[in-house]
């Protein structure tokens, strides 16, 4: 069964749809923790944990 | 070659990842220009790191990392009071904002005990919504009903004053002097300010 989604959730995929639209695809990248490590290997610890996923 | 298949896209996550980490805020519009941004900071990061810039480039590109963060900040801050005010935990009253400059005189009359009349004018202005209000508003808004402490408070001004080095013709000196270390503290005052959000907001 497919997955009901809150009203934001469909607000933003919605949305996303729209911004492909306007400017082409996006990354690839569909997780965050290549970035966390990437961030963190680079010196911007903050950042990472700002990017991390709050329900991880 | 594409432009999306520039190497140093490799590691940047893509909106709808980037909306996750802001799933406490519950419009939708807000999230993805949130997401955009921080996509795009990670791009000037991935930038600079895979490729030798100039000095002055490189000045400008934490610049624009530090405009973009302030906005971030501005963003979450006015987001958090609209929904206080939403939520009817306070009032406008309350949060003391106030349109500024346009101040305006009321004049009130009162009859004392013995029946003379008495005249006070006083100063007024209208209170507005934290969509209408600047940031260092925001920031004293804040304050005031205790969502910042002190720190907190400290550390958003700081980004609000570098965030305004964007009006150039207010500037007493070159505009050169952004650092990793800089644009490294905005970043954890951002991280401090979603959580500190995240857990005044679900309480």
């Amino acid at each position: 069964m497919k997955r009901q989604l809150p009203i934001s959730e469909k607000q933003t995929s919605t949305h996303m749809k729209e911004i492909f639209r306007r400017y082409g695809k996006d990354t690839s990248v569909t997780d965050t923790k290549g970035a966390e490590v990437w961030l963190k290997k680079i010196g911007y610890p903050a950042l990472a944990d700002l990017i991390s996923d709050e329900k991880k | 070659m594409r432009k999306s298949d520039l190497d140093c896209l490799k590691n940047i996550p893509n909106i709808f990842t980037l909306v996750r980490g802001f799933s406490f805020i519950d419009n939708a519009v807000l999230k993805d220009n949130i997401a955009l941004t921080m996509q795009y900071i990670m791009f000037l990061l991935a930038i600079t790191q895979n490729h030798s810039l100039p000095g002055a480039v490189n000045f400008m590109v934490y610049k624009d990392m530090i405009i973009h963060t302030a906005s971030i900040s501005e963003s979450i801050l006015c987001y958090a009071l609209e929904t206080l005010i939403h939520e009817k935990r306070y009032t406008l009253e309350q949060l003391k904002l106030r349109e500024s400059g346009k101040e305006y005189t009321e004049y009130q009359r009162y009859k004392n005990i013995g029946g003379i009349e008495v005249g006070i004018i006083t100063k007024c202005s209208k209170y507005i919504s934290p969509q209408e209000a600047q940031f260092n508003q925001l920031i004293k808004a804040g304050t005031h009903i205790q969502l910042l402490k002190d720190d907190l408070c400290k550390e958003l001004d700081a980004l609000r004053i570098l965030r305004n080095n964007i009006h150039l013709g207010t500037l007493d000196d070159v505009d050169d002097s952004y650092t990793v270390e800089q644009v490294n503290a905005m970043f954890g005052t951002v991280k401090k300010l979603k959580q500190t959000m995240m857990n005044f907001l679900t309480q």
